[in-house]
């Protein structure tokens, strides 16, 4: 039985899990995932909170029930976890960034340029990769 | 929900803790086999008290049956007196005080009529046991006048006087489960029941009627009419029956 | 199926319930937590028919609970004091009770009684206290009852055996579901198990909610303690405590933080913290004035 951890509800937690599920390809576009019963069953939680973890998915679109037959992931599930990921682990890490930066006396057209410099080096690695492999 | 609901009557209920009862209780014969060899033992030690007339016990020559209908009654006594506390309630979890009361009645019923089927035996076994300690002494007459009738009227009047201590007892410890207070309760009780008993016993017996415990046997055993008989024991079970009702009837279980 | 309506019982003069009202009609694993002396075994035995209320009403199935033969054969409650024949063995108490409860499961029973190595021979007063529990437990789940009452189940078990334990009650309920209601003191141990929490306190409902509800009911706010102290006067504190690093943190109630739109500004220079439904619950039942704290210092 897996352990959980963490000062959020139980249903977040689960929730995030099944993101994380998706997002790393153990579970696919399509397929079925986890039913209520058997994430109460790894994780010994009440299968009534583990539905509410799914249905956090199922409010976002990634995971739709099927009736009769369970909870699938819907094909569109990777982009919107993706989109989601982009606003809000992007914009914190974003606003951590502008926060620094003000500490330091950065100005904007500084931030700016030394961000184009890392996507710019970023893009080179990733050609020089690409040339590398073929 | 898959867990079904059942809406069984309390008749049912009443009857399954009637079965479980006599169950859980069985090793109490053997207890009645013990008094009752105490019993026989006594016999032989008693002298004749002839109570006589076919409404009572045969005493015959220095044996009697006498010694033996007490040890069953102490029996009976203990084993109501036992049913009525307030911890043999809580065995059961399918339960309310009507249906604990009703199958302890019913379990008391079947108690007094064992001892009735015993004391029926009796004559027959005071013989045995007699021939093997002094062979065969002259039990003659009186035990060869027995006819089934006879052994009809033992088994009905040792029965309905072994419930009848059964249900007093019964009462008694009612009366304790619900007041915790034997001692005052217990001899209030007493005291109503003296007080009623002497007052029929006046107007069914006359001035000759004495009050006290001398007079409530006087009641029932110098009775001569088979229905007044009758009348007075169920009556008098009937009474002791409703009141143990009325002191149940909203007992909590609290433990 | 349970409803309980303004109930209160009085013992001699003390007010074990004062007037608890709630309802549950849906399969549910609800935890009934509460300080020792809150009522929760008073409402226990007033829900399965064994004390009569003083005031309010009981209803099980519709039905008043007192005394009536309905309610007692569709609940089970199994608390320490309850009493065996004392001349049974573990078997025949099997045999006893699946004869009352007619979805009892005999052969789950007996399996429950070897895997915890209960001899079936021994009688039940010759267990320790811990199997005395287990087998209670064994017992109250084998029986199925639709309404299931289980006090303090884990009295006396060691920690191996009580975890154990909250995965059969989590198992069974999940494969015949029906209303469990598990009353402790302790609720960390089985919170993960529960979908809702009846929080009484001084004989009263406090809080009836789901579980979530419980862990996002308060939050801790932390920050330079005059900013805190600013808020202090406009929030209902739950606990204040004062950390050396010139922190001073409280406990509120999450939705009059919400309420009180604080500025951005402020929020930022604030750290804010969950409150786990363990502590909520340490912290809902605490005694009014400093504690501890206040006692060595005094």
């Amino acid at each position: 039985m897996k352990a959980l951890k963490g000062s959020e509800p139980i249903y977040i937690q689960i929730g995030n899990w099944l993101e994380n599920e998706i997002l790393s390809g153990r579970v696919n576009p399509r397929e079925k995932i986890y039913s209520q019963y058997k994430l109460s069953e790894i994780f010994g939680i009440n299968p009534a909170t583990a539905l509410k973890g799914l249905n956090l998915l199922v409010d976002k679109g990634i995971v739709y029930k099927k009736r009769g037959l369970g909870m699938f992931v819907s094909h569109d599930a990777l982009n919107i976890l993706k989109k989601e990921h982009k606003n809000e682990v992007l914009t914190e890490q974003i606003r951590g960034l502008v926060a620094e930066a003000k500490l330091l006396d950065v100005s904007e057209e500084e931030l700016i340029y030394m961000l184009k410099k890392e996507m710019r080096k970023a893009m080179q690695h990733q050609t020089k990769k690409g040339d590398d492999q073929q | 929900m898959n867990s079904i609901i059942h809406k069984d009557s309390q008749m049912s209920v009443a009857f399954e803790q009637f079965k479980d009862k006599l169950y859980h209780n069985s090793f109490a014969f053997f207890q009645l086999i013990a008094l009752q060899a105490l019993g026989y033992l006594f016999s032989f030690s008693s002298s004749m008290t002839g109570i006589g007339d076919q409404h009572f016990m045969l005493s015959i020559r220095h044996i009697s049956p006498i010694p033996l209908f007490i040890m069953s009654v102490i029996w009976i006594v203990v084993q109501a007196f036992g049913f009525s506390g307030e911890k043999r309630r809580e065995y059961y979890m399918v339960s309310n005080n009507f249906t604990a009361y009703f199958s302890d009645i019913a379990v008391l019923e079947i108690y007094a009529v064992i001892i009735g089927i015993t004391m029926v035996f009796s004559g027959p076994m005071l013989q045995l046991l007699a021939g093997l300690s002094s062979g065969y002494p002259n039990l003659g007459t009186t035990y060869d006048s027995m006819t089934a009738l006879h052994y009809l009227s033992l088994f009905i009047t040792t029965t309905f006087y072994a419930l009848l201590f059964g249900a007093g007892a019964y009462f008694l410890g009612i009366l304790r489960s619900r007041y915790q207070s034997f001692l005052v309760i217990g001899s209030i009780a007493f005291i109503l029941l003296l007080i009623t008993w002497s007052l029929l016993g006046i107007r069914f017996i006359g001035p000759g009627f004495n009050i006290g415990t001398a007079g409530v046997k006087q009641f029932y055993v110098q009775e001569t009419s088979i229905m007044l008989w009758l009348i007075k024991i169920i009556g008098s079970l009937g009474a002791l029956y409703g009141l143990s009702w009325l002191a149940i009837k909203n007992l909590e279980v609290n433990r | 199926m349970i409803r309980c309506d303004e109930l209160t019982k009085y013992f001699n003069g003390t007010r074990a319930l004062d007037g608890c009202s709630f309802e549950i009609s849906e399969p549910t694993l609800t935890g009934v937590i509460g300080v020792n002396g809150a009522g929760k075994t008073t409402l226990f035995k007033s829900i399965a028919g064994f004390l009569k209320p003083t005031k309010g009403e009981v209803y099980i199935l519709d039905e008043q609970a007192f005394q009536n033969i309905i309610a007692a054969q569709n609940v089970m409650l199994t608390e320490d004091g309850m009493s065996f024949y004392p001349t049974a063995s573990l078997h025949e108490l099997i045999g006893s009770y699946s004869r009352f409860y007619p979805n009892f499961d005999q052969s789950l029973a007996i399996k429950l009684t070897e895997y915890f190595r209960l001899e079936e021979k021994k009688k039940y007063n010759e267990l320790s206290k811990g199997m005395k529990s287990t087998f209670r437990l064994i017992l109250a789940l084998s029986a199925r009852a639709p309404i299931t009452l289980l006090d303090e189940p884990t009295t006396g078990m060691d920690p191996g055996v009580r975890k154990e334990l909250f995965e059969l009650i989590l198992k069974d309920y999940i494969k015949v579901p029906r209303i469990i209601l598990i009353s402790s003191h302790y609720l960390g141990e089985m919170e993960e198990l529960l979908d809702s929490i009846l929080f009484i306190h001084e004989g009263k409902v406090l809080k009836h909610d789901d579980v979530e509800e419980f862990q996002t009911f308060l939050t801790g706010v932390q920050g330079a303690p005059k900013l805190i102290e600013s808020l202090e006067d406009k929030l209902q504190i739950y606990d204040c405590k004062d950390f050396g690093a010139g922190i001073r943190r409280i406990i509120v109630e999450s939705k009059d933080l919400e309420s009180l739109s604080l500025k951005e500004d402020v929020m930022n220079s604030l750290t804010f913290k969950g409150v786990s439904p363990e502590d909520a619950f340490v912290y809902l039942t605490k005694r009014k004035g400093g504690g501890i704290d206040e006692l060595y210092h005094s």
